[in-house]
């Protein structure tokens, strides 16, 4: 057990006090950090509202007698530009609304059999001006409408493919398997392989300390080291969002940041398990490999399968069925994702934990077995 | 004297990739690499593994290392066998050779605490041990020079100090002056003969002669994989010597095999 430590520290004292190897840990981080910055703000800027813009807000005739009230309040006010826009074709409106024609459109509807009255607001989440506008109207109509018979109902209009804001809110957890994923590869390569490529490996296998426990001691190291790595890239990514989620305010993509105690737990046990395994799996790739360069080249189709089933697991989160949780990597990003959103379901999380801790013992089984297999070590 | 190396029939083969056969102009797909070599090396003898380039002879010191294992065949070292319990073979063995290099990155001080500790010296046992190995190969001053600033020398006497910081009573040395300078050379077969008479038994691979008749008590000449003469050296060379009892053999064993 003590020897797992001590080959653990060496590996860390290696990592941590390598000037270089800090910067090709931490450089990505970094750079991801000044990217989603940037873009951030060219996004923010492309997405804000333009100084003295006419807002086009569309009633149907029925609502007009209604909502006058709100308009002459919006015009004494002279806060902003708009003008009212009567259309009584409702198909019509919605395609105006979808083209920019009209920036809201504000549809009453008599209630039924003792139903309240009720305004339909639609509203474009992924237009600034639509989300601006709706942002002041809706609020005013509702503050009318507080006598008991109307109610105020929004309704956006936002198609799947316009929420690209959406698309890079939900990449959140993928692009973090991205990061964890290459930093691993980063650290496994050039502690095993390039041990191997150097001959230093062989140093440590003529001393009496047991295969499992170099393979153990490694793996560990690496994994603290990748996840440090991950963690600077993380932070890069969250410290930044703010960024790039002010451009898309009101648009829906809410990112949950105040997650609770259990859901941090919940997080870094993925995050830990996640790292844990590629690990593993790329310390078997490169105890086959004969050199650095080799290794980086296998990593190559396992980093390929990563990112297919990383894509999978973005596009189609399945929670009705934590089993799916089993698949590795899927299970990753299904759960990051949950967390996220506020909906992970323990079942899900559990057979992440049991199937990502399963994976680990018998790759570590399995890097024994390579470490003393002389083919594997000495092989030429 | 009793043994404390006995060889038993060790075989070992390597695979021979297509390349490989071509290159050896062969179309045997297996080299048979050690073929049933047995030998017996006496407690507290320098024993000297004598053969031309490719005889077999760093295959078998990496046997006896448990770097590699035997096919067939077994070796006890101390009592233990190399095939049954190699990590305690390990931790009574020290083993050179060239081919085990050392992290570039790390200094002489921070490996020799490494190693000492994954052997599981004791700390002061190992303090004090660094301190006079460190002394008697003039380590001192490079202690904390990191190793790819070390000359190729001082590597190699570096290597030599923390393949024995748990004071192995069985050495094993692959090629000890292999590509060392005279100055470092003689160093290292001082220190050969100082292990020799702490009461250490030590077994070396080379080919050159000189170097077994000045340090060997006894001589293994192996040829093509097989010990072909084994012994105390003075029985062994006679009133020759060890070049003309060599080559005598080596003619005699080639022209069996053509």
């Amino acid at each position: 057990m003590s020897n797992i430590f001590i080959i653990m520290k060496k590996e860390l004292k290696r990592f941590f006090t390598d000037k270089r190897m800090l910067l090709s840990l931490f450089l990505p981080g970094i750079i991801l950090y000044l990217v989603y910055s940037l873009m951030g703000n060219a996004l923010g800027g492309m997405l804000s509202v333009g100084e003295g813009y006419k807002y086009k807000i569309g009633i149907n005739v029925e609502s007009e007698y209604y909502t006058d009230g709100v308009f002459s309040v919006l015009e004494q006010s002279g806060e902003i530009d708009f003008e009212k826009v009567v259309e009584k074709d409702e198909i019509k409106a919605m395609a105006m609304l979808e083209s920019g024609e009209v920036d809201i459109f504000v549809k009453y509807k008599k209630g039924a059999d003792g139903k309240l009255d009720e305004f339909q607001v639609f509203f474009n989440s992924v237009s600034p001006e639509s989300t601006t506008i709706y942002a002041t109207f809706a609020p005013m109509l509702s503050s009318m409408s507080a006598t008991p018979i109307f109610s105020v109902v929004p309704t956006d209009t936002a198609t799947a493919e316009d929420s690209s804001m959406m698309i890079i809110g939900m990449m959140l957890p993928f692009l973090m398997v991205t990061f964890l994923f290459s930093s691993c590869m980063a650290v496994a390569t050039e502690s095993i392989a390039g041990e191997k490529e150097r001959g230093t490996i062989a140093t440590l296998l003529v001393t009496p300390v047991k295969r499992s426990h170099i393979a153990l001691g490694k793996v560990a190291a690496l994994s603290v080291t990748a996840l440090a790595s991950a963690v600077v890239s993380f932070i890069a990514v969250i410290t930044s969002l703010p960024n790039l989620m002010e451009s898309t305010a009101g648009t829906g993509v809410e990112i949950a940041l105040d997650l609770g105690a259990l859901e941090y737990l919940s997080l870094f046990a993925v995050i830990v398990l996640t790292v844990m395994l590629f690990t593993v799996l790329l310390s078997i790739i490169s105890t086959i490999a004969k050199s650095v360069k080799e290794a980086s080249a296998y990593a190559i189709p396992l980093m390929v399968v990563v990112m297919v089933v990383g894509v999978s697991g973005l596009m189609g989160i399945d929670f009705s069925n934590p089993l799916f949780c089993l698949i590795p990597v899927y299970n990753s990003i299904a759960c990051m994702s949950a967390v996220f959103a506020g909906s992970l379901n323990p079942l899900a999380l559990l057979c992440m934990v049991v199937s990502n801790i399963a994976l680990i013992a018998l790759g570590v089984f399995v890097l024994a077995k390579l470490f003393s297999n002389e083919n594997v070590m000495f092989g030429k | 004297m009793e043994n404390v190396l006995v060889v038993k029939n060790m075989v070992k083969t390597f695979k021979l990739s297509a390349k490989q056969q071509k290159i050896e102009k062969t179309n045997l797909k297996v080299k048979v690499a050690v073929n049933d070599l047995s030998f017996t090396v006496k407690k507290g003898e320098i024993y000297g593994l004598l053969g031309p380039n490719g005889a077999g002879k760093t295959t078998t010191l990496r046997m006896l290392a448990t770097l590699i294992k035997p096919d067939s065949g077994d070796a006890e070292i101390l009592g233990k066998s190399v095939v049954a319990s190699p990590d305690e073979v390990r931790s009574r063995i020290g083993f050179l050779t060239s081919e085990l290099k050392l992290e570039d990155f790390f200094t002489p001080n921070y490996l020799y605490d490494y190693f000492s500790a994954l052997h599981g010296v004791d700390k002061a046992v190992a303090e004090n041990r660094k301190r006079n190995l460190f002394r008697k190969f003039g380590i001192d001053k490079f202690a904390e020079v990191k190793i790819a600033d070390l000359s190729t020398g001082m590597k190699q006497k570096v290597s030599l100090v923390i393949s024995i910081v748990h004071d192995p009573d069985f050495i094993i040395f692959d090629e000890p002056t292999n590509g060392l300078d005279v100055i470092t050379a003689r160093t290292v077969t001082d220190f050969l003969l100082d292990l020799k008479s702490q009461g250490k038994t030590i077994i070396i691979s080379t080919h050159i002669f000189s170097l077994v008749e000045k340090i060997c008590d006894s001589v293994g000449i192996i040829i093509n994989g097989k010990t072909v003469l084994s012994g105390d050296l003075k029985s062994v060379v006679g009133d020759s010597n060890l070049e003309d009892v060599f080559f005598e053999l080596y003619k005699k064993e080639m022209g069996e095999d053509e």
